[in-house]
């Protein structure tokens, strides 16, 4: 929820320069600038082992950063104090903590801690209307133990909203989801955005991050390679595309980066044969697809 | 932690005492409650098999001898090994990564974990005191004098054992490590003097059993709870009260400033991915 006296000039939720980890000799991240203006809903969409997560937990400040600067929320994470945190919230993937606990007693306890930091914005938020937003309401009294993975990833996205966060991380919220849920997670998502928290969410998949995302981050070997809205990023150019055609004995392939130049040349050869001509440009799904196979 | 319990924000330490309530139902008032009836059911059955020897041809019987002996046992097995098999659990299934994204969130949980084994470690206590002391008047302290030196060396014992219980938990890397504690807190008892007298065992047993605080709190319970003769039957023949004190104080000083470093430490290196590790270990590995 964005501060009625910051809307003029409102500061970026998140703002990084140069953002690098190494792991020894190897490189994570490799360098990342980052804006994500409040109110926004950006996916992190990349392949398995991309950066994504290490990003993510950077942001939280669950990890320092090699080399670079990160604000969130106009504080450096590393070293941001308890009010800070209060303003943050994280849906974690959890599997069999407090399994004896009921989902309302969990939710009770973190949320007392929210009550200092009640202010302009009321926290935390009250448990009954939150079981209901997030698709919980019969479940108050089940040991958390009892819930079924998909209810259970309820409870966790739950946990991340008691203290109405201005900002949410999500990573891979939807991981073993059955398509049901993950509908009933997207609509969840589109419901937070209205309330203007600002979201950052991490997946792999492709057709989750052109659903819900208001703009797509694409991080593929530790560098961001594409960033926009869904839409802007399906008609973007990706560089090379690639000419196929028939020349009567074989099928050829041509990638190249600029392809009126090349059918200049082969359609002037009077000589060659050249039956079932494609041109085809890459897509954000092919930029994609080849990032995942390597 | 960083900030000292002092500074805990009201709102966190009631959450602490939720969170003990919580605790204390699902660890009493559920199946797993049965577990805190073993020992005292143990102990009074060892009792009464014991009830006609005595011990070393003192007037001492060996069932008055057993009951402080048990009392600190089940101190340091709770306290420490409790405390730190809990924290291990915690550290791998999320708990503590969820507190860590809450404000306060870690002290008012480590607040509300020390409350919670306190009164765990006393309803224990009363556990195994109360039918014994129904059982064998004898066993029993004897005055209100002993009955608070029973109360006041139970505090000390758990103020000693649930620090070292934070240290070690968060010390210890996996299960196997802490399969290896377990094992070896089992054997200290051996050589604790806690079942028979320290001096029956070899001169070396009895230097190593006396660098560690289950003998000296077992000492301690002896004192409180059996009568003036009994010192004969420890080492040098008294209670040695200073080096008891000395010794405990040595590792209350490792506990309380131990506890804190190694859990900063271990705290730092929670997150996400590492949750997620540990997942995918236990699904495919089952530990």
């Amino acid at each position: 929820m964005i501060d009625s006296t910051t809307t003029g000039n409102a500061p970026p939720a998140i703002r990084t320069r140069g953002l690098q980890m190494s792991y020894g000799t190897n490189r994570v991240l490799r360098g990342i600038d980052l804006e994500i203006a409040r109110g926004e809903v950006v996916v992190l969409l990349g392949p398995n082992g991309a950066g994504k997560t290490t990003t993510v937990e950077i942001l939280e400040g669950f990890r320092h950063p090699s080399a670079g600067s990160v604000e969130v929320l106009g504080a450096d994470p590393a070293d941001a104090g308890h009010a800070w945190r209060a303003r943050v919230g994280i849906v974690l993937q959890s599997w069999r903590d407090h399994a004896k606990w009921r989902v309302r007693e969990l939710l009770e306890y973190l949320g007392g801690f929210y009550v200092p930091y009640s202010g302009a914005v009321a926290r935390p938020w009250p448990i009954d209307e939150l079981l209901a937003a997030v698709g919980l309401a019969d479940d108050a009294d089940t040991p958390i133990g009892k819930l079924s993975g998909g209810r259970r990833r309820r409870l966790d996205v739950a946990s991340g909203l008691i203290g109405r966060p201005e900002l949410l991380f999500l990573d891979e919220p939807t991981a073993g989801f059955d398509p049901q849920a993950r509908r009933d997670f997207h609509d969840l998502l589109a419901s937070l955005s209205d309330l203007e928290t600002t979201i950052l969410m991490t997946t792999h998949d492709l057709d989750e991050a052109e659903k819900v995302a208001s703009r797509i981050l694409l991080l593929v070997d530790g560098g961001i390679i594409a960033d926009g809205s869904p839409d802007t990023l399906r008609r973007q150019d990706f560089g090379k595309a690639e000419v196929r055609w028939f020349d009567g004995e074989q099928h050829l392939v041509h990638p190249t980066d600029d392809p009126v130049a090349f059918l200049r040349g082969l359609l002037t050869d009077p000589e060659a044969t050249i039956e079932e001509l494609e041109v085809r440009r890459n897509s954000l799904e092919d930029v994609y697809l080849k990032a995942v196979e390597r | 932690m960083s900030t000292p319990l002092a500074a805990l924000p009201r709102t966190a330490w009631r959450a602490a005492r939720r969170q003990t309530r919580i605790d204390l139902r699902t660890n009493l008032l559920t199946g797993a409650g049965i577990s805190y009836l073993i020992t005292p059911v143990i102990t009074i059955a060892v009792m009464i098999f014991l009830r006609d020897s005595t011990i070393m041809e003192s007037t001492i019987s060996a069932a008055q001898h057993l009951l402080p002996g048990m009392l600190a046992f089940g101190l340091v097995i709770g306290g420490v090994m409790g405390v730190a098999s809990e924290l291990m659990m915690e550290r791998e299934d999320g708990t503590l990564l969820r507190m860590k994204a809450v404000p306060h969130g870690l002290q008012g949980f480590l607040a509300g974990k020390t409350l919670t084994h306190l009164l765990l470690n006393l309803v224990s206590a009363a556990l195994i005191v109360i039918p014994a002391a129904i059982v064998f008047p004898d066993a029993a302290p004897a005055n209100p004098a002993s009955w608070l030196g029973l109360l006041t060396i139970f505090v000390v014992a758990v103020v000693v054992t649930i620090p070292l219980g934070a240290l070690l938990g968060a010390a210890l890397r996996g299960y196997g490590q802490l399969g290896v504690g377990m094992l070896g807190a089992y054997g200290l008892s051996v050589i604790s003097g806690i079942f028979y007298p320290l001096a029956a065992l070899p001169a070396w047993l009895q230097v190593v059993g006396q660098i560690f605080p289950m003998y000296w709190l077992g000492l301690g319970f002896r004192h409180a709870m059996l009568p003036a003769e009994a010192a004969l039957l420890e080492l040098g023949g008294t209670w040695r009260t200073v080096e008891m004190v000395v010794v405990l104080g040595i590792w209350l000083v490792i506990g309380v400033v131990g506890a804190p470093i190694a859990l900063r430490k271990m705290i730092r290196g929670v997150s996400g991915s590492k949750v997620a590790e540990s997942r995918e270990r236990m699904l495919s590995q089952g530990y």
